[in-house]
């Protein structure tokens, strides 16, 4: 089954945003066979924004018992709610664990963005494939 | 039905963080999936300087997978190095990064100039138990830490036995190795345990022998040292329990070390003296404990099952059932292994079984006739079969619970008698 993947990137080229500081993402679709093309550029909307400045929805309520990602849901990871992951820079903890609760996974990566579409496409197609991971990381 | 769940003997090779650990201010460094610590949390006896919680862990996840963790695995080895005070780092890699392929060597080649050294061991689960992770970090030891030396100091011996934590008696039991190697007028080098570490480690390549008091584990490490060290080693398979073995056992190494037969039997005679007393004081007790069972089995590693049926043959008199070996013992060590247990005395002959189904060893235990109640010593999980076959039952493997082993130990003479004493506690709990 085809699947989409969202990626936060400033000039369309490379990874260079941090999940939260992404106004837009860009997607792109993979389709059976492993091929991926841009599908297109997801804003986000700047009144949907407004109030969630912190990705930390934390009012006190956490009490140091570590973040479970609570709080009022992130219009960012909304937007991107059918991607199966997300490329960015970085993403907060508070963001990873609404992002695991929508079953995206967050890979922090930066650099070429056809690189890494082709590193990741790899991986998941070998194990929608049930084929081994030996040796992954050295595939270049 | 496939097999799935079975009562756990040993844990995967990664495990071998507790041999680092047994060495004084050695540290593990992990470069596997966070929680790989975890599995050593029901262990006894491992807080400390360092302990598992704290262990540095390069945690790799999804991403490090795809792109690989190499240099996470260089940050975190730098970060270690900055902030922690070990003498030896060791870096152990899982299952993950040996599986997508991590060049864990070349990262810590590129350490070779630290302060500290820093050494690696491939301890991937999948290439085996924590038997042979051992194995792999003395291996590392060997080719990363050690090199050849000039010198030979007279009389310097190394002694390899029990897997730190793994075999509970460890620390105790070499403690008492030590002991009778230095009554043999030589000088005992241990790496494992209280005030050691990394000073013994340098101390390896000057011993005139490497002495191996275990039927398979370790013999892989003194071929590795015979070749790179130029050290030759005495081969000891069974673990010297009570007089009969421990004399044998000193006369063993006394003629292999050159010590003067004159000197080796006056130890034996003064030491079997001190041992018989005890057995005489308490021959009321041995033959009126009428409830004391006549045949035992033991489920344990070769190192235990064989040292153990050996004492309760050749000193207690007591006649073996089954043996079960649940080590995962690699399939070329089995026939010696197999030989051993038929070399006891008055012709008597354990026949053995390299089993680590624990469902087919409780069900061959309960078909067994004892001839009255059942002697079983083995792991925790043993403890169950025994009860349901009315057996007395001492916890003397992996795992080891509802018992505290601190520093007692079953080696040697002394040992003989503390194992005796702990037979016999559990024997005479029942109504004679």
């Amino acid at each position: 089954m085809s699947y989409k993947i969202a990626i936060a990137s400033s000039d369309q080229a490379n990874i260079d945003l941090n999940f939260g500081s992404a106004a837009e993402f860009l997607i792109y679709e993979v389709s059976d066979d492993g091929a991926f093309g841009f599908l297109e550029r997801r804003t986000v909307f700047e009144t949907a924004l407004e109030g969630s400045v912190s990705a930390c929805p934390d009012k006190g309520e956490c009490k140091g018992g570590g973040c479970h990602g609570s709080g009022p849901a992130n219009p960012r990871v909304d937007s991107i709610a059918d991607c199966r992951c997300v490329l960015s820079k970085k993403t907060g903890t508070p963001i990873l664990k609404q992002l695991d609760k929508k079953a995206i996974s967050s890979f922090e990566v930066e650099g070429d963005i056809e690189e890494a579409l082709h590193k990741i496409t790899m991986y998941f197609h070998r194990v929608d494939h049930h084929q081994t991971l030996r040796g992954i990381a050295n595939v270049r | 039905m496939a097999k799935i769940l079975d009562k756990q003997r040993y844990k995967c090779a990664m495990s071998a963080m507790q041999t680092v650990q047994a060495i004084d201010r050695a540290i593990p460094v992990l470069h596997s999936g966070p929680g790989c610590a975890q599995k050593l949390s029901s262990s006894s006896g491992s807080s400390g300087y360092f302990s598992p919680n704290i262990y540095p862990c390069t945690s790799i996840n999804e991403k490090d997978v795809v792109f690989g963790g190499v240099k996470k695995l260089e940050s975190t080895i730098r970060h270690s190095l900055e902030v922690i005070d070990a003498d030896l780092y060791v870096v152990l890699t899982g299952c993950i990064p040996e599986i997508v392929g991590d060049n864990t060597e070349e990262v810590v080649e590129g350490f070779r100039d630290a302060r500290k050294p820093v050494i690696y061991a491939s301890t991937a689960g999948f290439k085996g138990n924590n038997y042979k992770g051992h194995e792999q970090v003395i291996d590392s030891i060997i080719d990363q830490l050690l090199e050849p030396s000039d010198i030979r100091v007279k009389g310097l011996v190394n002694i390899w036995a029990d897997v730190p934590y793994q075999n509970e008696f460890w620390h105790g039991n070499f403690r008492a190795l030590e002991d009778l190697i230095k009554r043999l007028g030589l000088v005992p080098n241990i790496i494992f345990g209280y005030n050691r570490g990394l000073s013994s480690v340098k101390k390896i390549p000057a011993a005139e022998f490497n002495l191996l008091i275990s039927p398979w584990v370790g013999l892989g490490n003194m071929k590795k040292m015979e070749q790179k060290l130029k050290i030759p080693f005495l081969h000891y398979p069974t673990l010297p329990i009570g007089a009969f073995e421990t004399s044998k056992f000193l006369r063993t190494v006394g003629e292999y070390a050159g010590v003067p037969k004159e000197k080796v039997e006056a130890i034996i005679e003064e030491q079997e003296a001190y041992y018989y007393y005890y057995i005489e004081r308490y021959a009321d007790l041995f033959l009126e404990t009428r409830v004391m069972s006549k045949q035992f089995t033991v489920v344990s590693d070769a190192h235990y099952a064989l040292g153990i049926t050996k004492f309760l043959v050749n000193d207690l008199g007591l006649f073996p059932a089954k043996q079960f070996v649940v080590d995962d013992t690699p399939r070329e060590y089995r026939e010696a292994i197999s030989s051993y247990f038929k070399d006891l005395n008055y012709g008597i002959e354990a026949s053995v079984s390299f089993e680590t189904d624990g469902f087919k060893i409780h069900n061959e235990i309960k078909s067994h006739d004892y001839h009255g109640y059942p002697l079983i010593l083995g792991g925790y999980w043993e403890k169950e079969v025994a009860k349901q076959t009315n057996g007395h039952f001492l916890n003397v493997s992996w795992p080891v619970n509802e018992r505290l082993i601190m520093n007692s130990f079953y080696v040697g003479y002394d040992g003989g008698l503390k194992l005796i004493e702990d037979i016999y506690s559990v024997a005479k709990t029942r109504f004679n």
